[in-house]
């Protein structure tokens, strides 16, 4: 990517991180920013520098996680359509959540978030695991789409079973995604498994860029495919789990953002994944900031929002992938 | 240890297959520096898997492959990288990745401007000088077969294995293919191919191998090996070398009775 691209990517996450703190559902005035600035204990303050600015970064965090996970697993399995809820880790990291809820442990701090992580870290290590033995892309694609449908379909035992139908409610709502009323220590526990997950994936970019050329041509270039391989795959299922013990299940950002990017990166999946972190953070930065300006009498659900820009994105991706096909 | 610049590649009493099947049994075959092999058979004889055994792609029942006289499981993946230069048979390319992109994989060795400039030195030697910034995906499959081509000779390895190299390409690349891998031989490296077109292969191969239900029947010089009783029995055609002044040519056609 052109520095000039990346320079316009960054700008624009400054852009939407700034408009994220400045609008929002309480209109302020100008003296009121004025005094925010200068006092940032007074109630203007408190709204731009302990409601809205955590809750911005956390949808930057998120966005950026799942953005660099979907980049990293599109170059893995060399499939422009796959994303962290492809591998089943997003459906397990709700089942985990899920699992939690229903135990009555919501009211623990930080237990839904822990339950989230122990599921995605559990499909994380089975789809590395898998990723290890199956060397062949659609293989992985095959046995994410059954993992993903397992963690869903155990959720939905959850609800079957739930005898408090305030506990399903409760999992229903934490499902929907949302970046709301976070701190940051809520950042902070956030940002360690995200850091890991990214460093994986940055260290795995070279192979997923030799994978462009099939496994074989891979496997017989010198770079440790195997290692790389378990790398990228570790690393998308620690961001996406991250991602869901903080903000609940929210689609499509890791499918769309590495499409945002990819003609400026050349197409070549090591130079895709940073960018794709940028366009991941402005994405979801800006889905939040949607979900928060729109009038509406309940605020909407981020991963609603997500959902609803995401599926017409995943449509016209499967469209030009079907016509590339009939050519 | 000291490093090996020459990379003779040899065979002895391989057996295996994918999964575990008995593709091949039993084969031996040593390839030295300098030399351009030929392997030839029917569909299914064994070919594309001997090559994948011979590079540790395919598990072994049976046998061992060493390479420049070191065992190929002793060797690290880097230095069988450096040893060896790959083109599979399969020509799938994942992304649309600029053809000089492409080729520069095959010299990951290399600072980028070097290697960019090795890029445009291999893609002019196939064919395609002015090609370096076109999306690989956006290319004919020939061309794209070609910018693979450019890769493997970017390799610089002392032993270059070619599955089919000549697939996909007009008759005129297909010359200009094997034209490049024998050069490569002259200059030292040892060069394997496999090949379905036999007049080429006779005319081009220093050594024909081959393969028939997964067993070496014949290896030796074209014109030694490929008399009329081979050629019916492995590959199911009537034939032989008839002299003309460009010399001599292989012609076959179709065993009348199969």
């Amino acid at each position: 990517m052109s520095r000039r691209a990346m320079t316009a990517l960054v700008l624009a996450l400054a852009g939407v991180l700034l408009a994220g703190l400045l609008l929002g559902e309480t209109a302020l005035s100008l003296s009121q920013y004025g005094q925010a600035l200068t006092n940032p204990g007074s109630p203007p303050g408190e709204v731009l520098w302990t409601i809205r600015l955590p809750r911005a970064l956390m949808a930057a965090l998120i966005g950026g996680g799942l953005g660099l996970a979907g980049a990293s697993l599109q170059g893995l399995l060399r499939n422009p359509l796959a994303d962290p809820g492809i591998l089943g880790v997003s459906a397990f990291a709700g089942l985990g959540a899920a699992l939690a809820i229903a135990a009555g442990l919501s009211a623990v701090t930080g237990a839904v978030e822990a339950g989230a992580l122990v599921g995605a870290l559990a499909s994380g290590l089975l789809v590395s695991g898998l990723a290890a033995k199956f060397r062949e892309p659609e293989a992985l694609i095959l046995l994410g789409v059954s993992l993903s449908a397992m963690g869903g379909a155990l959720t939905a035992l959850i609800f079957n079973f739930s005898p408090s139908p305030v506990a399903t409610a409760e999992v229903m709502n934490w499902l929907l995604g949302s970046v709301a009323n976070r701190d940051f220590g809520d950042i902070g526990r956030a940002v360690v498994p995200m850091a890991i997950g990214a460093a994986l994936c940055l260290w795995s970019g070279r192979g997923l860029t030799m994978l462009t050329l099939g496994e074989e041509t891979a496997a017989m270039s010198g770079l440790p495919m195997a290692r790389l391989r378990t790398a990228a795959v570790a690393g998308a299922a620690l961001m996406a789990g991250a991602a869901v013990a903080a903000a609940g299940v929210v689609g499509f950002v890791g499918l769309a953002a590495p499409h945002l990017v990819r003609r400026l990166s050349g197409d070549d999946p090591a130079k895709l994944l940073i960018p794709s972190a940028v366009a991941g953070a402005i994405l979801l930065t800006a889905a939040d900031l949607l979900s928060r300006v729109l009038p509406s009498e309940q605020e909407l659900k981020l991963g609603v929002v997500t959902a609803l820009v995401g599926a017409p994105v995943f449509a016209l991706v499967a469209w030009r992938a079907a016509r590339s096909w009939r050519s | 240890m000291t490093a090996v610049t020459t990379a003779a590649w040899t065979l002895e009493g391989v057996s295996g297959g994918p999964g575990g099947r008995a593709v091949l049994d039993q084969v031996s075959l040593t390839v030295r520096p300098g030399e351009l092999v030929g392997v030839v058979g029917a569909n299914g004889a064994g070919k594309t898997t001997l090559l994948r055994a011979g590079l540790g792609l395919v598990g072994l029942t049976a046998g061992r492959v060493s390479l420049g006289g070191q065992a190929l499981d002793a060797l690290k993946e880097a230095e069988r990288a450096r040893l060896v230069g790959y083109l599979p048979q399969e020509r799938r390319v994942g992304w649309n990745l600029a053809a000089a992109r492409i080729v520069q994989l095959g010299a990951p060795d290399l600072s980028e401007g070097a290697a960019r400039a090795l890029a445009v030195d291999c893609l002019a030697k196939v064919g395609l000088a002015g090609f370096e910034g076109r999306g690989v995906l956006d290319l004919s499959g020939g061309e794209r077969a070609r910018v693979l081509l450019a890769r493997l000779l970017a390799t610089r390895a002392p032993l270059l294995v070619a599955d089919e190299p000549t697939a996909g390409l007009d008759p005129d690349a297909q010359y200009l293919a094997l034209e490049l891998l024998t050069a490569q031989a002259r200059a030292g490296a040892a060069v394997v191919t496999t090949l379905h077109d036999l007049g080429l292969a006779t005319r081009v191969c220093d050594r024909l191998v081959v393969l028939k239900d997964g067993r070496v029947v014949a290896d030796g010089p074209p014109r030694e090996v490929l008399d009329g009783d081979l050629l019916r029995s492995a590959f199911g055609l009537d034939g032989g070398f008839v002299e003309t002044a460009d010399g001599p040519v292989l012609v076959t056609r179709r065993a009348q009775a199969r």
